[in-house]
């Protein structure tokens, strides 16, 4: 399978891809590994910054060291970076957006996002299809801070809204619109900012649950973690009959190839829906 | 800038309620970048005004990104295994590299930074 992206490739997976839902970076893996890309690991896991970075305790230069350091040293200045979270994706493709940046660190790097990956290559990874997706109905969630981060230069819907429903489309699944589809996910809200950060969580994943959808594809694992624990705890107080899974876009499409839900998927690290059915995948 | 610097309301949440998600930005018809406004308000607040709940609820993982490289590390025995299993076994920083980042962001001022925001944000209630 040909793949227009050429030379030094590294996948850095980031903490929550690697850490929490390590399902994602094998997903992501095998996807690469599908695409005819051989990709390189970082030789040790630093975190891109944005989480200290939001919150206004490091400075954007201190962001960009780590960043730098990232790339220069542990990833060993590739030509490609591919990253499967929107944080990692805001603070790598900013940086390297910049040729200040480039020239003051060294390095030559764009930043690829895997679902942009997945998506230039949707309908050849969909002729490989083995599972049958076509009775499930998928909400989508894409994140804010890849749909508006970057004043339209990050890529839209050709056949759907935006290029997880492009996805979904390709492997024939059905989408299903909610009303708080382009709400934040509540994951970038400040603690102690009273129940902002639950309130915004409940209101997603309820009219995600209310809209009929049989899953929730997303394309960042910080947005699924908040989903997850939000849809635990709601499930836990009985204030929602049932839970359903909270997929990231590489583990989607490595179910739909048929890789293996506890090897590679990895759907039993879930916090939420471990158990959860999928019409005609998993009963 | 250094008006609404200089006029923030330092006690109030407003400056905590966004989320940064970019929206506004995306959507502002004169691309205004809101969040990298209210970025700098934050890191202004904290740096000289100090917020306690900073100190209480984030401060460890800004020490645990620098003394261990992550902002989590692998939330159960079941997380490790499947990442062993899976080639994913990828190493922390090793002390050379540790002692190399720590210098860097000393250098830059980041080390300083950290212990002000924190002098500052525990003492005010």
């Amino acid at each position: 399978m040909q793949e227009e992206v050429r030379g030094e490739i590294v996948y850095y997976p980031g903490c929550m891809s690697l850490n929490v839902y390590p399902g994602i970076a094998k997903s992501t893996l095998e996807i690469l590994r599908l695409l005819g890309i051989n990709a390189k690991l970082p030789t040790s896991i630093l975190c891109c910054g944005l989480p200290v970075g939001l919150l206004g305790i490091a400075k954007n230069e201190h962001v960009n060291a780590l960043a730098c350091f990232n790339i220069a040293k542990l990833m060993g200045n590739p030509d490609h970076i591919v990253v499967s979270c929107n944080g990692c994706y805001l603070t790598f493709k900013r940086a390297l957006s910049s040729e200040e940046f480039k020239v003051k660190c060294g390095v030559k790097a764009d930043c690829l996002h895997i679902a942009e990956m997945i998506w230039r290559n949707r309908h050849k990874l969909a002729e490989r299809a083995k599972v049958d997706l076509s009775k499930v109905k998928i909400a989508v969630h894409v994140g804010c801070h890849y749909n508006y981060a970057f004043h339209g230069e990050t890529l839209g819907g050709e056949d759907g809204e935006d290029i997880l429903e492009d996805i979904a489309l390709a492997f024939n699944a059905e989408i299903v619109d909610y009303e708080e589809k382009h709400s934040c996910c509540g994951a970038p809200a400040v603690k102690w900012t009273g129940n902002v950060m639950l309130e915004l969580s409940q209101r997603k994943i309820t009219s995600i649950i209310d809209s009929g959808a049989d899953m929730v594809l997303t394309m960042c694992p910080a947005c699924m973690s908040m989903l997850d624990k939000t849809q635990y705890e709601l499930k836990q107080l009985e204030e929602i009959e049932k839970a359903i899974p909270i997929l990231h876009v590489s583990q989607l499409v490595a179910l739909a190839l048929g890789y293996d839900l506890r090897k590679t998927v990895g759907l039993h690290l879930h916090l939420s829906t471990q158990e959860a059915p999928l019409p005609g995948v998993l009963v | 800038m250094y008006n609404i610097k200089k006029n923030a309301s330092i006690g109030g949440d407003d400056v905590w309620l966004c989320l940064r998600c970019h929206m506004c930005e995306a959507r502002c018809p004169n691309s205004v970048k809101i969040p990298e406004i209210i970025g700098e308000l934050r890191e202004h607040i904290l740096e000289e005004h100090g917020e306690k709940r900073a100190v209480e609820l984030y401060i460890d993982l800004a020490e645990t990104i620098f003394n261990e490289g992550v902002t989590v590390l692998p939330v159960s025995n079941e997380v490790k295994e499947f990442k062993a299993e899976s080639g994913l076994d990828i190493p922390l920083l090793p002390e050379n590299f540790k002692a190399e980042l720590k210098e860097l962001m000393r250098s830059i001022g980041f080390e300083d930074r950290l212990k002000k925001v924190m002098s500052i944000g525990a003492g005010r209630s």
